[in-house]
């Protein structure tokens, strides 16, 4: 039966979770965008087991079934945890998936549980200047050399490098030709001689991702995951989860529309004017856009639940979520000036919102994947 | 939570689908009228699906599932308008008059409301009354409803065939019917509904409506794809080229967002407020779209009456403008989240 009713065993775990969040989550740490609270509350959850609850118990999570991670996130989103937003997001919600498929039992022993506990902070190493949407065109070169890899090129891109402490890689250890067959996945220390970070200066003024560059830097064979060649499956294993992960989004998204509909009526009353219709009416589309997207996560999350195969599910997530909350920085920006609410703010989410649409694969390679794949036009 | 048919939901909504494949193919050229076949379907238990949730025999989110296939074969008309709408009001008649009221449905009905809430209502001019009506068709049994002191009363019309002007040639299902009061009579049937009682008859049949517009929809897309794969231009066939590939993948991507919002409306436990508004509003978002892109990308055989393409196009334009305009249920939906989030 549809139904988005819990069952008795769902609303009690919906309960404790509630409660928990009650008693222990910290106000200040709530809707923070700041990266020191923001990595006090990924430790405190990890504190309570509730960092990577999906996990298998065998690698220190809870084996907790897709119905109840689902509602775990849902309360803690409503709660003002923004997973999206975590420190320990690459690591636990990226990589931990990708390493539990294809790591070895040592590999899984050495990075789990640093990354569940959010002592060791991860980055992705996918792009490069000529690697972009066209990912399986990745330059960087790992070349054998007695127990290690020597690693040469460059990443860019890379969102949170300056505070990682540890980076994975897509390189290419066969020929260019080989494409995607050519490529392995490794880790690196960020600390390894060689390794060179330099921030990019973003159009919203900060600056979240970097160049790395890598120059002679050795690696331990022993820091290969998956066989040689074969770093594209684990590649695929771990965008899967990525372009998932506007799941994780919906609660500050909703939290975002409501500032926006409470500025345009808070503004009615000082002027005595009524909401205009076509405010009204942007909202509403707007609204639907928003809720769109937790109808999506619902069906995906069912899916899941059902064990069957999510389809199209994921590229359809991925192109939803950021195209909505892209038209919600677009309506802000031009639709309240002198009306009470903060223009600086939407001005700032206009440009704010442009790379989620491009980062994780972007909107173009998400249609051709749907086109190509689900409705089978010709390449 | 769970929005996923399970197995043997999924097998009765795929059967339902090729029962109504063979009652009313969809024909391969536009040309020939088509041939809805309404007592073969009434036969068939379509006209009873509005009763059959009142009655709480058949869940929302299946009959909704039922309503998508009913879209997917152009007969949304029929079997929401109809079948859903006026079965579920007939369902809360007097026994007797119940009874007499499912029998006339295995007749082809169409349905006149008095009370507003369809954008064209009848209308007395002097002694004639007439009305734009969804569904109606040669030979068709006319319905309206009136909201009386004392409760809404179902009247059929007795008499003189009523006249019908389909809209401008154009549309399948939508027509102006003229009723000359001198010619026979409206006889009606008392139900218990009162006016007030029936908020959520009309958000269930906003939901069948969706969900019968996206069935249509994607019914559309599918053919447009297969059009796509196969007409070649500059020596590969257009659904190689991304302009075409993207457009399709846009259409594909709002339609799967439009129809898990219908679900979640539908689901048991759902929103009351917010969630069928929401459904309306992406569906119609997403069918329009649809719609937009089986024109363009069938070239210039999209604007011809020889493919049965255009069908689509306006069972897509007639389906949008049911149960208030698309602003009209933005605005409607605006004003719901201010008042719930502020």
């Amino acid at each position: 039966m549809l139904t988005l009713r819990d069952s008795p065993s769902q609303a009690a775990f919906r309960r404790s979770i509630r409660a928990w969040a009650g008693e222990h989550l910290p106000e200040r740490l709530c809707w923070s965008t700041d990266r020191g609270r923001l990595l006090a509350l990924d430790r405190l959850l990890s504190q309570h087991g509730l960092l990577a609850p999906g996990w298998p118990a065998e690698y220190g999570g809870r084996g907790l079934a897709p119905d109840l991670e689902f509602i775990l996130n849902q309360e803690l989103g409503q709660a003002g945890v923004q997973r999206a937003m975590a420190p320990s997001h690459q690591g636990v919600n990226n990589l931990g998936p990708a390493l539990i498929r294809h790591g070895t039992a040592a590999q899984k022993r050495r990075y789990l549980p640093a990354i569940l506990a959010a002592d060791e902070l991860w980055c992705q190493g996918f792009s490069e200047t000529e690697a972009g949407s066209d990912l399986a065109s990745v330059r960087m070169t790992a070349r054998p050399d007695g127990g290690d890899f020597v690693v040469d090129g460059a990443k860019i891109w890379t969102s949170g490098a300056e505070h990682a402490h540890w980076i994975y890689l897509l390189v290419r250890t066969g020929t260019r030709q080989d494409r995607h067959r050519g490529l392995s996945f490794l880790v690196a220390p960020m600390t390894s001689p060689g390794i060179a970070v330099q921030p990019i200066e973003q159009i919203t003024g900060g600056s979240d991702f970097c160049q790395v560059t890598f120059d002679g830097v050795r690696v331990p064979r022993q820091n290969l995951i998956g066989p040689a060649g074969q770093g594209w499956r684990v590649a695929m294993t771990l965008l899967s989860a990525e372009r998932l992960s506007g799941r994780h989004r919906y609660g500050r998204f909703r939290r975002e529309l409501a500032m926006l509909a409470g500025s345009l009526a808070g503004a009615s009353p000082d002027d005595g004017a009524p909401i205009q219709p076509d405010g009204l009416r942007d909202l509403g589309r707007l609204v639907a856009d928003i809720e769109g997207m937790a109808a999506l996560a619902r069906r995906i999350e069912s899916v899941r639940a059902a064990g069957r195969d999510p389809g199209a599910l994921p590229s359809v997530n991925k192109l939803w979520w950021p195209a909505a909350h892209q038209r919600m920085a677009e309506t802000g920006l031009l639709r309240p000036v002198g009306r009470g609410a903060d223009p600086g703010h939407w001005y700032r989410q206009w440009l704010a919102t442009r790379p989620e649409s491009i980062y994780g694969g972007a909107a173009q390679i998400q249609r051709n994947i749907i086109a190509e794949r689900f409705l089978g036009l010709p390449r | 939570m769970n929005l996923e048919y399970d197995d043997e939901e999924a097998g009765l909504l795929r059967q339902a689908g090729e029962i109504l494949e063979k009652i009313a193919p969809i024909p391969a050229s536009g040309r020939a009228a088509r041939p809805a076949d309404w007592p073969a379907l009434a036969g068939a238990g379509w006209s009873g699906l509005g009763a059959a949730v009142q009655a709480q025999e058949l869940p929302l989110a299946v009959a909704v599932g039922l309503a998508r296939q009913a879209g997917r074969q152009l007969l949304a008309e029929e079997l929401v308008s109809t079948g859903w709408e006026l079965s579920a009001l007939a369902s809360s008649a007097e026994e007797d008059a119940r009874a007499q009221l499912h029998d006339q449905l295995t007749e082809r009905p169409a349905i006149l409301l008095g009370d507003g809430r369809r954008q064209a209502v009848p209308v007395v001019t002097g002694d004639v009354t007439v009305g734009c009506c969804f569904g109606a068709a040669p030979g068709c049994a006319v319905y309206r409803l009136l909201s009386q002191e004392g409760g809404l009363i179902l009247q059929r019309w007795v008499g003189a065939p009523p006249a019908l002007a389909p809209l401008a040639g154009l549309s399948p299902s939508v027509a102006a019917v003229t009723i000359d009061p001198a010619a026979g009579q409206w006889r009606g049937y008392p139900l218990s509904w009162a006016e007030a009682d029936l908020g959520p008859l009309r958000t269930q049949v906003m939901l069948a409506h969706s969900a019968a517009l996206t069935g249509c929809a994607e019914r559309l897309l599918e053919i447009t794809c297969q059009h796509v794969r196969s007409r070649v231009q500059f020596g590969v066939p257009i659904g190689s080229f991304q302009a075409v590939k993207h457009g399709l993948a846009d259409v594909h991507t709002a339609l799967v967002v439009a129809w898990n919002a219908v679900l979640s409306a539908a689901a048991d436990g759902a929103e009351p407020l917010l969630a069928p508004l929401v459904a309306r509003v992406l569906t119609v978002q997403a069918a329009l779209g649809a719609a937009r892109a089986g024109a363009q990308f069938h070239g210039g055989m999209g604007f011809t009456a020889e493919l049965n393409v255009h069908l689509f196009l306006k069972a897509i334009l007639d389906g949008v403008q049911r149960g208030g305009t698309p602003d009209d249920v933005a605005v409607e939906l605006g004003r719901r989240f201010v008042a719930a989030a502020c």
